[in-house]
């Protein structure tokens, strides 16, 4: 299976000799691959998934996951109680499939009861059970070992083992994402193993680099800078799963990851980055495309504070019709199209294409540089400089938007800002900043305007309350509106879809017309997937959630798919 | 030479001890928080960041981090990788050997491939050869790292596949028998080692072909030719070992090159040594992997100038008298 064109390039003169010389290399590790490879017939599960990701995973255990790396692989090793589903509703328990837990009741409108699988098992052969439950609810909100999780379980009163397998979640109030916070935020640890550990002393500890889970895979090998190594758990007690292994490679470079995908020295990857990486790949034929939602969405923050006297209203930024007419200024459906392509929409607002909350019908802001005049002419920005730029009292109408240089995309969407916003008479500078220095600026609120990214969970509420409701430890640009704040607090406790739907779309709209930024785009995302994958799905939060259920079909086996294998 | 030994290894622990100080006060002067930096675009809770920043006794003043700083340093203790949650000497052990590996085989390149191209040139000075490989050297020189690493990736990666595109070994490494493993390690070495190589390549030979030049015009050089010798004896017994002197203090010069370039090398063909660990944990502001990644980079360049100074007294043991 290995490409043997180097033998037919032709080369004049004396080039033929390094040529031969290389293709007999190239000749020879495909022997040595070759005969290594096992020759057994191949019975599931059966060969190997090799996955480009672009940072090393911090940890195996899930407890520590922060990292959308580190959540995919411990998500192999270990399972939660059900697994959200592939359209990632949170309301209710609609899409959830069962893992350590076979079958729920809702007992009350604040208690649901969970009966767990009795043959779940951990790798050590000891079963699954209550008290591992109750131990990994404590653990996660264990002050000591500091989940990030922590915030999202905290509606969650207790958790109590009732039986051997059965155990009871008590929540503060009735809300409509009960199900979800039980289930989404937590994987079951093993108690009998963990549980004498010192909880501040867990995070080091070596049972942590050598985790004994009840998933799919074990952990073959973990070398922590560059490789992770997971084996299918033959014995998994939902079904084996398709491939034998799965090799997870740390390549930080996205074009590296590309010419590897092309190369077929790799399987998959979940983002290929620049639309012209994302092209090379869909040239490539033996390399498949998977486009899905993904749960990000870039910004231009406004700041409502001075930056240079914090306790005074920013001169231009406080003014919530200045606002509204930068984001009618703006060509966003422009700049989606010219930065990410077709694989890009406008948002809005604070919302991501993979969140449920997209497909509500709010109007975007449309694109109306007359109204976006007119706004301006009603706050006094009437004459124009010799420049073309708007000017009040002697002073110009104008910005420095804070850039991440890291990010390529971000900085061309500036540039077309700029260009646009000084069609509108708006000068916008743009101040591009190392990624670490303008998240310190931003979010010490030292910034006209920043932009910005989020990334979200299926349940959008607190990643939105914390960066755009009142004093959330994100909100950079100190926006505070007390209708908004209590209408998110309205949707996340409503009791029903249909109210929570109600005062999520009153929320948007709230924002549309008192705007805190404008919401520039949300991106679709490209996953480059070998093609003789079978059976795979890519979920918007998760890349390895249905990695399990993917196979390879025996005839399609490259020669590295079982060197090695057991 | 033995006080000579001592005097240099003091003036070694000097510098380390310099180079500690520094880093420990750059970091922390350079913008961004190491605690935020492990949560890229996700929103956390303050209190969350809080106790990661108390846990990683970030919470306490400047004085008292540096004197524990310095502390644990003298023990051999470079404390614990705040993004990947373990001794950040781990990072270091697992990444070391594949930095040496690389800087060996590009410093191996680079002498052996500028060397005999500058004795070339020397040898024949004004020659047609001479002005094409002049030509040559100096693009090659001129070429930045990464876009040559790139080019090597495409052409002989992906176009003519005769050389993986990155990694230091194939992910399926261990199921391979010792002779695969070997043939793997190498495949895998070629591209990186040649991208690091070249560029140091280029320069040994520009400065080799003037000491080369230099020495041909010495008497010593004609009275060998007077004496009959063959042009082969004169190049390599009486030129080339003349000229050594200035290839031996570029030895000492190209380690920390060596270093900082394989910053960008080891990046663009995820060869996970200590440029690549140094590249992610100044991203994640990982103080502690910094910190161990600059001190071993020093102990190891200051290593390197010291052996090429001992090389050079014994090259020309005038420089010893003097």
């Amino acid at each position: 299976m290995l490409d043997l064109a180097p033998l037919t390039i032709p080369f004049p003169g004396g080039h033929m000799r390094t040529t031969k010389a290389a293709a007999c290399l190239t000749l020879a590790w495909t022997i040595v691959i070759t005969a290594c490879a096992s020759d057994r017939p191949c019975a599931s599960p059966c060969g190997t998934i090799i996955v480009n990701i672009t940072g090393a995973p911090e940890t195996v255990l899930p407890v520590f996951a922060v990292s959308s790396n580190a959540q995919a692989i411990t998500g192999l090793l270990f399972l939660p109680l059900a697994e959200i589903g592939n359209d990632l509703n949170y309301l209710g328990d609609g899409g959830f499939e069962p893992r350590i837990a076979r079958s729920w009741t809702f007992e009350d409108s604040v208690t649901i009861v969970f009966a767990l699988d009795r043959r779940a098992t951990w790798e050590d052969g000891e079963p699954v059970t209550a008290r591992d439950v109750v131990f990994t609810y404590e653990l996660y909100r264990h002050p000591a070992v500091n989940s990030d999780e922590r915030e999202d379980i905290s509606d969650i009163v207790a958790v109590e083992a009732r039986e051997e397998h059965i155990v009871a979640f008590s929540f503060s109030h009735p809300y409509q994402q009960q199900f979800y916070d039980a289930t989404y935020h937590m994987r079951i640890h093993p108690a009998h193993l963990l549980d004498t550990i010192p909880r501040e002393a867990l995070r080091t500890h070596d049972l942590t680099r050598a985790p004994v889970g009840s998933g799919p895979y074990r952990l073959g090998r973990w070398d922590v800078n560059s490789t992770v190594e997971l084996l299918a758990n033959p014995d998994f007690f939902l079904g084996a799963p398709g491939v034998a292994r799965i090799v997870v490679q740390v390549v930080p470079d996205l074009n590296t990851t590309v010419s590897q995908l092309i190369a077929e020295e790799t399987d998959f990857a979940d983002f290929l980055g620049s639309p012209s990486n994302v092209q090379r790949v869909r040239e490539t034929k033996e390399v498949a495309v998977i486009d899905f939602p993904s749960l990000a969405y870039v910004f231009v923050g406004f700041n409502l504070r001075d930056p240079s006297s914090p306790n005074r209203p920013h001169p231009l930024f406080a003014n919530r019709d200045v606002r509204r007419a930068i984001g009618l200024a703006v060509d966003l459906a422009a700049i989606a199209e010219a930065v990410l392509g077709d694989s890009s929409a406008v948002p809005s607002g604070p919302v991501s294409r993979g969140n449920a909350l997209w497909d509500y019908e709010v109007e975007r802001t449309p694109f109306d540089v007359g109204r976006a005049t007119q706004l301006l002419e009603s706050q006094g920005w009437t004459e124009t400089d010799s420049q073309g730029y708007r000017v009040r009292n002697g002073q110009r109408l104008s910005f420095t938007l804070l850039v991440p240089s890291s990010s390529g995309m971000r900085r061309q969407a500036a540039i077309i800002m700029e260009s646009q916003l000084h069609a509108a008479g708006i000068e916008m500078l743009i101040e591009e900043l190392e990624f670490n220095a303008w998240y310190e600026r931003s979010q010490r609120g030292r910034f006209d305007a920043t932009l910005g990214n989020w990334g979200q969970k299926p349940n959008p509420a607190n990643a939105i309350g914390g960066a755009w409701g009142t004093g959330g430890p994100d909100n950079w640009g100190s926006y505070s509106n007390a209708a908004f704040d209590s209408m998110l607090a309205a949707a996340s406790r409503a009791t029903n879809p249909a109210q929570a739907r109600t005062n999520w779309l009153a929320a948007l709209r709230l924002l549309q017309r008192d705007p805190p930024a404008v919401w520039v785009f949300a991106p679709s995302q490209a996953a480059g997937v070998h093609g003789r994958l079978q059976n795979v799905f890519v979920r918007s939060d998760d890349w390895g959630a249905t990695m399990w259920r993917w196979q390879i079909a025996s005839d399609q086996m490259l020669p590295r798919d079982r060197v090695g294998v057991p | 030479m033995g006080r000579f030994v001592l005097r240099r290894l003091a003036q070694s622990a000097v510098i380390v001890f310099l180079v500690a100080t520094l880093t420990f006060v750059l970091l922390r002067m350079a913008p961004g928080d190491p605690v935020r930096a492990q949560f890229r675009d996700v929103t956390v809770s303050q209190e969350v960041i809080d106790e990661y920043r108390r846990s990683w006794g970030l919470d306490r003043s400047m004085p008292v981090q540096y004197v524990q700083y310095l502390g644990n340093l003298i023990r051999g203790d470079f404390g614990q990788s705040f993004s990947l949650h373990r001794p950040a000497w781990d990072v270091i052990r697992e990444a070391l050997p594949n930095t040496v590996v690389l800087a060996l085989a590009a410093l191996g390149i680079s002498f052996a491939t500028g060397m005999v191209l500058g004795t070339a040139q020397g040898a024949n000075p004004n020659s047609r050869m001479d002005h094409t490989l002049t030509v040559i050297t100096l693009a090659v020189f001129s070429i930045p790292i990464f876009w040559l690493g790139l080019m090597f990736m495409l052409v002989f990666g992906q176009w003519m596949g005769w050389f993986p595109i990155g990694g230091e070994v194939s992910p399926v490494y261990r199921g391979l028998p010792l002779v695969g493993q070997l043939a793997d390690r190498f495949r895998h070495l070629v591209l990186p080692a040649l991208t690091l190589g070249l560029g140091g390549a280029a320069v040994v030979a520009r400065f080799h072909r003037a000491a080369m030049a230099e020495a041909f015009a010495e008497n010593f050089i004609r009275t060998a030719r007077a004496k009959g010798l063959s042009e082969q004896t004169v190049v390599l017994k009486h030129a080339l070992r003349n000229a050594l002197l200035p290839a031996i203090t570029m030895f000492g010069l190209s380690l920390p090159v060596l270093f900082s370039g394989s910053v960008l090398v080891e990046y663009v063909f995820a060869w996970h040594g200590m440029g690549l660990a140094a590249f992610e944990a100044v991203g994640r502001r990982d103080y502690n992997v910094v910190t161990a990644i600059t001190m071993i980079g020093a102990t190891l360049v200051v290593a390197g100038n010291m052996v090429a100074d001992l090389l050079y007294r014994l090259a020309d043991p005038r420089t010893a008298e003097s």
